[in-house]
Protein backbone atom coordinates (compact mmCIF):
# COMPACT_ATOMS: atom_id res chain seq x y z
CA UNK A 1 0.00 0.00 0.00
CA UNK A 2 0.82 3.62 -1.06
CA UNK A 3 1.57 5.55 2.53
CA UNK A 4 2.38 8.68 0.64
CA UNK A 5 -0.37 11.27 1.06
CA UNK A 6 -1.38 13.18 -1.82
CA UNK A 7 -4.51 14.86 -2.99
CA UNK A 8 -5.99 12.30 -4.71
CA UNK A 9 -5.46 9.40 -2.10
CA UNK A 10 -8.71 8.18 -1.12
CA UNK A 11 -9.46 7.71 2.43
CA UNK A 12 -12.02 6.68 5.16
CA UNK A 13 -12.76 6.06 8.52
CA UNK A 14 -11.58 2.97 9.68
CA UNK A 15 -14.15 0.19 10.11
CA UNK A 16 -12.58 -0.99 14.04
CA UNK A 17 -13.63 1.57 16.10
CA UNK A 18 -16.91 3.05 17.58
CA UNK A 19 -17.35 6.65 17.50
CA UNK A 20 -20.19 9.13 18.94
CA UNK A 21 -20.53 12.65 18.70
CA UNK A 22 -20.68 15.30 21.63
CA UNK A 23 -22.55 18.46 21.24
CA UNK A 24 -23.07 21.14 23.28
CA UNK A 25 -24.51 24.88 22.57
CA UNK A 26 -20.47 26.27 22.47
CA UNK A 27 -18.58 22.90 21.73
CA UNK A 28 -19.30 20.21 19.49
CA UNK A 29 -16.81 17.22 19.44
CA UNK A 30 -16.32 13.88 18.41
CA UNK A 31 -15.26 10.79 20.77
CA UNK A 32 -13.76 7.77 19.00
CA UNK A 33 -12.30 4.31 20.91
CA UNK A 34 -10.48 2.07 18.76
CA UNK A 35 -11.35 -1.77 19.17
CA UNK A 36 -8.32 -2.70 18.02
CA UNK A 37 -6.51 -1.16 21.64
CA UNK A 38 -8.85 0.38 23.99
CA UNK A 39 -7.70 4.07 23.28
CA UNK A 40 -10.03 6.72 23.39
CA UNK A 41 -9.60 9.93 20.77
CA UNK A 42 -11.31 13.30 21.15
CA UNK A 43 -11.60 15.58 17.59
CA UNK A 44 -12.57 19.29 18.37
CA UNK A 45 -13.63 22.01 16.11
CA UNK A 46 -13.16 21.67 11.94
CA UNK A 47 -11.47 18.23 12.65
CA UNK A 48 -15.12 17.07 13.51
CA UNK A 49 -15.62 18.38 10.29
CA UNK A 50 -13.27 16.38 8.59
CA UNK A 51 -14.64 13.11 10.73
CA UNK A 52 -18.08 13.68 9.27
CA UNK A 53 -16.62 13.66 5.81
CA UNK A 54 -14.49 10.59 5.83
CA UNK A 55 -17.52 8.65 7.02
CA UNK A 56 -17.86 7.67 3.41
CA UNK A 57 -14.84 7.76 0.87
CA UNK A 58 -13.49 10.85 -0.11
CA UNK A 59 -10.49 12.10 -1.57
CA UNK A 60 -8.04 14.56 -0.22
CA UNK A 61 -8.87 17.14 -2.74
CA UNK A 62 -12.34 17.00 -1.81
CA UNK A 63 -11.93 17.24 1.41
CA UNK A 64 -9.81 20.59 1.40
CA UNK A 65 -12.45 21.74 -1.15
CA UNK A 66 -15.25 21.09 0.99
CA UNK A 67 -13.30 23.05 4.02
CA UNK A 68 -12.16 26.17 1.87
CA UNK A 69 -15.74 26.38 1.10
CA UNK A 70 -17.08 25.99 4.28
CA UNK A 71 -14.56 27.93 6.79
CA UNK A 72 -12.86 31.30 6.40
CA UNK A 73 -9.39 30.11 6.16
CA UNK A 74 -6.13 30.90 4.03
CA UNK A 75 -5.82 27.88 1.44
CA UNK A 76 -2.01 27.01 2.07
CA UNK A 77 -2.32 26.97 5.88
CA UNK A 78 -5.69 24.70 5.39
CA UNK A 79 -3.94 22.65 3.01
CA UNK A 80 -0.96 22.12 5.38
CA UNK A 81 -3.24 22.04 9.03
CA UNK A 82 -5.46 19.05 6.70
CA UNK A 83 -2.22 17.23 5.52
CA UNK A 84 -0.90 16.57 9.00
CA UNK A 85 -3.93 15.85 10.66
CA UNK A 86 -4.90 13.19 8.22
CA UNK A 87 -1.37 12.05 8.90
CA UNK A 88 -2.09 11.74 12.33
CA UNK A 89 -5.57 10.19 11.84
CA UNK A 90 -4.00 7.22 9.89
CA UNK A 91 -1.43 6.95 12.23
CA UNK A 92 -3.41 6.28 14.71
CA UNK A 93 -5.29 3.55 12.75
CA UNK A 94 -8.40 5.86 12.85
CA UNK A 95 -8.35 6.59 9.17
CA UNK A 96 -7.02 4.45 6.27
CA UNK A 97 -6.45 4.61 2.47
CA UNK A 98 -9.05 3.23 0.42
CA UNK A 99 -7.97 1.05 -2.75
CA UNK A 100 -5.17 3.85 -3.77
CA UNK A 101 -4.06 3.81 -7.25
CA UNK B 1 -24.92 -30.45 50.84
CA UNK B 2 -26.93 -27.51 52.19
CA UNK B 3 -27.20 -24.89 49.44
CA UNK B 4 -28.21 -21.12 50.32
CA UNK B 5 -30.57 -18.59 47.95
CA UNK B 6 -30.31 -14.94 48.12
CA UNK B 7 -31.45 -11.95 46.30
CA UNK B 8 -29.30 -9.53 45.38
CA UNK B 9 -29.57 -6.88 42.29
CA UNK B 10 -33.27 -8.02 41.43
CA UNK B 11 -31.48 -11.58 40.67
CA UNK B 12 -31.43 -14.85 42.23
CA UNK B 13 -28.37 -15.93 44.01
CA UNK B 14 -27.90 -19.52 45.03
CA UNK B 15 -24.14 -20.12 46.95
CA UNK B 16 -22.74 -22.96 48.11
CA UNK B 17 -21.97 -21.38 51.33
CA UNK B 18 -23.58 -18.63 53.46
CA UNK B 19 -23.96 -14.75 53.05
CA UNK B 20 -25.31 -13.66 55.64
CA UNK B 21 -25.03 -10.06 54.03
CA UNK B 22 -27.78 -10.47 51.35
CA UNK B 23 -31.64 -11.05 51.94
CA UNK B 24 -32.15 -14.59 52.30
CA UNK B 25 -34.82 -16.33 50.23
CA UNK B 26 -36.67 -19.47 50.80
CA UNK B 27 -34.62 -22.41 49.94
CA UNK B 28 -37.83 -22.92 47.09
CA UNK B 29 -35.49 -20.76 45.19
CA UNK B 30 -32.86 -23.34 44.79
CA UNK B 31 -32.54 -24.58 41.37
CA UNK B 32 -34.14 -21.36 39.41
CA UNK B 33 -31.14 -18.97 40.25
CA UNK B 34 -30.09 -16.67 37.85
CA UNK B 35 -25.99 -16.93 39.26
CA UNK B 36 -24.55 -19.94 41.10
CA UNK B 37 -21.59 -19.04 43.73
CA UNK B 38 -19.68 -22.01 44.30
CA UNK B 39 -16.48 -23.47 45.50
CA UNK B 40 -13.90 -25.09 44.22
CA UNK B 41 -11.50 -27.65 45.68
CA UNK B 42 -8.41 -26.75 44.22
CA UNK B 43 -6.38 -24.24 46.21
CA UNK B 44 -5.57 -20.66 44.71
CA UNK B 45 -2.88 -19.72 42.55
CA UNK B 46 -3.10 -16.01 44.70
CA UNK B 47 0.49 -15.28 46.76
CA UNK B 48 -0.60 -15.30 50.49
CA UNK B 49 0.68 -11.60 51.12
CA UNK B 50 -1.90 -8.70 50.04
CA UNK B 51 -1.97 -7.56 46.59
CA UNK B 52 -4.56 -5.36 45.01
CA UNK B 53 -7.37 -7.40 43.46
CA UNK B 54 -5.82 -7.79 39.72
CA UNK B 55 -7.38 -9.70 36.29
CA UNK B 56 -5.10 -12.45 35.78
CA UNK B 57 -7.09 -13.24 32.58
CA UNK B 58 -10.17 -12.32 30.42
CA UNK B 59 -12.09 -13.62 27.34
CA UNK B 60 -15.32 -12.68 25.99
CA UNK B 61 -17.34 -14.55 29.27
CA UNK B 62 -15.00 -15.41 31.68
CA UNK B 63 -12.75 -13.18 34.11
CA UNK B 64 -10.20 -14.99 36.69
CA UNK B 65 -9.23 -12.67 39.14
CA UNK B 66 -6.68 -12.91 41.75
CA UNK B 67 -6.43 -11.11 45.52
CA UNK B 68 -3.38 -11.58 47.25
CA UNK B 69 -3.69 -13.17 50.96
CA UNK B 70 -7.65 -14.11 49.97
CA UNK B 71 -8.22 -16.37 46.86
CA UNK B 72 -9.34 -16.69 42.65
CA UNK B 73 -12.41 -16.05 41.53
CA UNK B 74 -13.26 -17.47 38.02
CA UNK B 75 -16.63 -15.22 36.61
CA UNK B 76 -18.10 -17.25 33.95
CA UNK B 77 -21.61 -16.16 31.69
CA UNK B 78 -22.77 -13.59 34.02
CA UNK B 79 -24.28 -16.29 35.78
CA UNK B 80 -21.79 -18.36 37.98
CA UNK B 81 -18.67 -17.52 39.96
CA UNK B 82 -16.21 -20.09 41.44
CA UNK B 83 -14.40 -19.11 44.27
CA UNK B 84 -10.60 -20.82 45.09
CA UNK B 85 -9.40 -19.66 48.54
CA UNK B 86 -5.81 -19.64 49.47
CA UNK B 87 -5.06 -21.67 52.39
CA UNK B 88 -6.75 -20.11 56.21
CA UNK B 89 -8.56 -18.13 54.09
CA UNK B 90 -10.48 -15.58 55.68
CA UNK B 91 -13.97 -15.70 54.90
CA UNK B 92 -15.15 -11.85 55.73
CA UNK B 93 -12.44 -10.86 52.78
CA UNK B 94 -13.91 -13.26 50.07
CA UNK B 95 -17.07 -12.16 50.43
CA UNK B 96 -15.90 -8.74 50.31
CA UNK B 97 -14.38 -10.26 46.76
CA UNK B 98 -17.61 -11.53 45.70
CA UNK B 99 -19.88 -8.72 46.62
CA UNK B 100 -17.18 -6.10 44.85
CA UNK B 101 -15.34 -7.25 41.94
CA UNK B 102 -16.60 -11.09 41.79
CA UNK B 103 -20.19 -9.24 41.26
CA UNK B 104 -19.02 -6.02 39.64
CA UNK B 105 -17.76 -8.41 36.35
CA UNK B 106 -20.82 -10.28 36.77
CA UNK B 107 -22.98 -7.63 36.51
CA UNK B 108 -21.08 -6.48 33.47
CA UNK B 109 -21.26 -9.81 31.81
CA UNK B 110 -24.45 -9.38 31.85
CA UNK B 111 -24.45 -6.35 29.76
CA UNK B 112 -25.08 -3.80 32.80
CA UNK B 113 -23.56 -0.56 33.02
CA UNK B 114 -21.51 -0.89 36.08
CA UNK B 115 -20.23 1.92 37.46
CA UNK B 116 -17.83 2.11 40.63
CA UNK B 117 -20.16 4.31 42.54
CA UNK B 118 -22.54 5.27 45.34
CA UNK B 119 -26.42 5.95 45.27
CA UNK B 120 -28.84 7.74 46.95
CA UNK B 121 -32.94 8.33 46.06
CA UNK B 122 -34.46 11.58 46.37
CA UNK B 123 -38.03 11.76 45.28
CA UNK B 124 -37.21 8.75 43.14
CA UNK B 125 -34.36 9.73 41.32
CA UNK B 126 -31.69 8.53 41.77
CA UNK B 127 -27.91 10.68 42.05
CA UNK B 128 -24.72 9.35 41.91
CA UNK B 129 -21.68 9.38 43.09
CA UNK B 130 -18.27 8.39 41.07
CA UNK B 131 -14.68 8.25 42.31
CA UNK B 132 -11.63 6.87 42.88
CA UNK B 133 -11.44 4.64 45.87
CA UNK B 134 -11.13 6.52 48.95
CA UNK B 135 -12.01 9.33 48.06
CA UNK B 136 -16.04 9.50 49.87
CA UNK B 137 -18.48 7.91 48.12
CA UNK B 138 -19.63 5.62 51.04
CA UNK B 139 -19.75 9.00 52.78
CA UNK B 140 -21.98 10.53 51.07
CA UNK B 141 -24.63 8.11 50.21
CA UNK B 142 -24.58 8.04 54.33
CA UNK B 143 -24.87 11.51 54.84
CA UNK B 144 -27.89 11.34 52.34
CA UNK B 145 -29.42 8.47 54.48
CA UNK B 146 -29.01 10.60 57.23
CA UNK B 147 -31.14 12.86 55.78
CA UNK B 148 -33.67 10.40 55.02
CA UNK B 149 -32.99 9.97 51.58
CA UNK B 150 -33.50 5.86 50.23
CA UNK B 151 -30.16 3.74 50.31
CA UNK B 152 -29.11 2.52 46.62
CA UNK B 153 -25.74 1.53 46.51
CA UNK B 154 -22.51 2.28 48.37
CA UNK B 155 -20.08 0.44 45.71
CA UNK B 156 -21.59 -0.24 42.43
CA UNK B 157 -24.04 1.79 40.53
CA UNK B 158 -25.87 -0.92 38.20
CA UNK B 159 -27.58 0.44 35.40
CA UNK B 160 -29.63 -0.83 32.59
CA UNK B 161 -31.63 1.37 29.90
CA UNK B 162 -35.25 1.31 29.56
CA UNK B 163 -37.08 1.21 26.63
CA UNK B 164 -37.21 4.71 25.98
CA UNK B 165 -33.08 4.49 26.72
CA UNK B 166 -33.20 6.23 30.13
CA UNK B 167 -30.80 5.08 32.88
CA UNK B 168 -32.49 2.96 35.73
CA UNK B 169 -30.31 2.31 38.69
CA UNK B 170 -30.93 -1.02 40.23
CA UNK B 171 -30.76 -1.01 43.54
CA UNK B 172 -28.05 -2.87 45.45
CA UNK B 173 -27.88 -4.98 48.97
CA UNK B 174 -29.15 -3.46 52.25
CA UNK B 175 -25.98 -2.84 53.36
CA UNK B 176 -23.01 -0.08 53.36
CA UNK B 177 -19.33 -0.37 54.84
CA UNK B 178 -18.14 2.94 56.47
CA UNK B 179 -15.32 4.26 57.99
CA UNK B 180 -15.35 4.05 61.67
CA UNK B 181 -16.05 8.13 61.58
CA UNK B 182 -18.80 8.04 59.07
CA UNK B 183 -20.29 4.99 61.19
CA UNK B 184 -20.50 7.37 63.86
CA UNK B 185 -22.09 10.51 61.86
CA UNK B 186 -24.81 7.29 60.62
CA UNK B 187 -25.49 6.38 63.62
CA UNK B 188 -23.81 3.24 64.34
CA UNK B 189 -22.31 1.68 67.33
CA UNK B 190 -18.43 0.84 66.87
CA UNK B 191 -18.96 -1.50 69.82
CA UNK B 192 -21.30 -3.70 68.60
CA UNK B 193 -20.79 -3.06 63.97
CA UNK B 194 -18.72 -6.15 62.82
CA UNK B 195 -15.94 -4.82 60.38
CA UNK B 196 -15.75 -5.77 57.17
CA UNK B 197 -12.67 -7.77 57.97
CA UNK B 198 -10.97 -8.42 60.81
CA UNK B 199 -7.90 -5.54 61.53
CA UNK B 200 -9.28 -2.96 58.80
CA UNK B 201 -11.11 -0.01 60.86
CA UNK B 202 -14.12 -0.28 58.33
CA UNK B 203 -17.77 -1.74 59.33
CA UNK B 204 -20.89 -3.11 57.92
CA UNK B 205 -23.69 -1.10 58.53
CA UNK B 206 -26.93 -1.99 58.14
CA UNK B 207 -29.59 0.51 56.07
CA UNK B 208 -33.17 1.10 56.85
CA UNK B 209 -34.26 2.90 54.12
CA UNK B 210 -34.15 0.45 50.92
CA UNK B 211 -35.53 1.27 47.33
CA UNK B 212 -36.78 -1.87 45.89
CA UNK B 213 -37.12 -1.51 42.12
CA UNK B 214 -35.26 0.50 40.15
CA UNK B 215 -35.14 4.11 40.06
CA UNK B 216 -34.29 6.41 37.17
CA UNK B 217 -30.74 8.24 37.30
CA UNK B 218 -31.23 11.71 37.51
CA UNK B 219 -27.61 12.80 38.19
CA UNK B 220 -23.79 12.14 38.51
CA UNK B 221 -21.72 13.98 40.43
CA UNK B 222 -17.78 13.60 39.77
CA UNK B 223 -15.79 13.46 43.49
CA UNK B 224 -12.69 14.51 42.63
CA UNK B 225 -11.76 18.13 43.78
CA UNK B 226 -11.41 19.93 46.95
CA UNK B 227 -12.43 23.59 47.84
CA UNK B 228 -15.11 25.27 48.88
CA UNK B 229 -18.03 23.86 47.98
CA UNK B 230 -20.10 24.27 44.53
CA UNK B 231 -21.47 22.22 42.05
CA UNK B 232 -19.36 22.75 38.33
CA UNK B 233 -21.41 21.99 34.96
CA UNK B 234 -19.30 19.45 32.56
CA UNK B 235 -18.93 19.69 28.85
CA UNK B 236 -20.65 16.95 27.24
CA UNK B 237 -17.26 14.96 25.78
CA UNK B 238 -15.80 16.21 29.70
CA UNK B 239 -18.95 14.08 31.14
CA UNK B 240 -18.02 10.88 29.38
CA UNK B 241 -14.29 11.00 29.76
CA UNK B 242 -15.31 11.86 34.03
CA UNK B 243 -17.32 8.55 33.29
CA UNK B 244 -15.13 5.82 31.76
CA UNK B 245 -12.60 5.61 34.54
CA UNK B 246 -15.23 4.48 36.58
CA UNK B 247 -16.87 1.95 35.07
CA UNK B 248 -16.21 -1.32 37.14
CA UNK B 249 -14.14 -3.08 35.08
CA UNK B 250 -11.89 -0.15 34.14
CA UNK B 251 -9.87 -1.15 37.71
CA UNK B 252 -8.59 -3.79 35.70
CA UNK B 253 -7.28 -1.57 33.17
CA UNK B 254 -8.23 -2.46 29.81
CA UNK B 255 -8.19 -5.82 30.33
CA UNK B 256 -11.41 -6.77 30.77
CA UNK B 257 -13.37 -4.19 28.61
CA UNK B 258 -11.51 -4.88 26.19
CA UNK B 259 -12.52 -8.94 26.04
CA UNK B 260 -16.06 -8.20 26.82
CA UNK B 261 -18.06 -6.12 24.18
CA UNK B 262 -16.12 -2.62 24.56
CA UNK B 263 -18.48 -1.42 21.07
CA UNK B 264 -21.30 -2.12 23.65
CA UNK B 265 -19.55 -0.68 26.81
CA UNK B 266 -19.01 1.96 24.61
CA UNK B 267 -22.41 3.02 23.54
CA UNK B 268 -23.55 2.70 27.47
CA UNK B 269 -21.66 5.02 28.32
CA UNK B 270 -22.23 7.30 25.69
CA UNK B 271 -25.58 7.05 26.40
CA UNK B 272 -25.53 7.69 30.04
CA UNK B 273 -23.27 10.69 29.84
CA UNK B 274 -25.96 12.38 27.42
CA UNK B 275 -29.26 11.19 29.37
CA UNK B 276 -28.40 11.80 32.97
CA UNK B 277 -26.56 15.33 33.89
CA UNK B 278 -22.83 14.39 34.62
CA UNK B 279 -21.68 17.38 37.26
CA UNK B 280 -18.57 18.00 39.65
CA UNK B 281 -18.95 18.67 43.29
CA UNK B 282 -16.20 19.98 44.70
CA UNK B 283 -16.12 19.84 48.48
CA UNK B 284 -14.20 20.26 51.77
CA UNK B 285 -13.43 16.50 52.76
CA UNK B 286 -14.83 17.07 56.43
CA UNK B 287 -17.39 15.32 58.07
CA UNK B 288 -19.21 18.07 59.87
CA UNK B 289 -19.72 19.62 56.20
CA UNK B 290 -22.16 17.11 54.76
CA UNK B 291 -25.14 18.63 55.91
CA UNK B 292 -24.11 21.48 53.85
CA UNK B 293 -23.68 19.36 50.92
CA UNK B 294 -26.78 17.40 50.87
CA UNK B 295 -28.77 20.94 51.04
CA UNK B 296 -26.28 21.72 47.78
CA UNK B 297 -27.19 18.70 45.87
CA UNK B 298 -31.33 19.12 47.11
CA UNK B 299 -30.93 22.24 45.66
CA UNK B 300 -29.03 21.45 42.65
CA UNK B 301 -31.84 18.63 41.69
CA UNK B 302 -34.49 21.04 42.35
CA UNK B 303 -33.10 24.18 40.56
CA UNK B 304 -33.23 20.96 37.38
CA UNK B 305 -36.32 20.85 35.59
CA UNK B 306 -34.83 19.45 32.36
CA UNK B 307 -34.76 15.54 33.50
CA UNK B 308 -38.33 14.08 33.86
Amino acid sequence: MDNNINKNSLLVASKNLVATGLNSDTAESVVILTLQDGIYYELKGVAVRVWELLQSPQSLQTILDIILSEYEVNAEQCESDLLSLIADLIRRNLVEFVNNN
Amino acid sequence: MDRFCYSAYGLILESAFPLPELAELPAAGIGRADISIENDSQISIASDKPTPIECRDAALNWVHLVWGGVGDLFIENGNRILVRSVLKSDKDAIRLFIFGAGLGVLLHQRGLLVLHGSGVALNNQVIGFIADKGAGKSTMAAAFCQHGHGFISDDLLVVYFDAQDKPMVIPAPPQMRLWLDTLIYAGGRPDSATRVRSGIDKFNFNVDSVAKKPIPLHSLYLLDAEGSPHIEKLFPSEALFSIIPHLYVSRFGTSVFQKTDPAGSFKKLTLLSKQAHVKRLVREQDISQLPNIVNLIEGDLHSDHTIQ
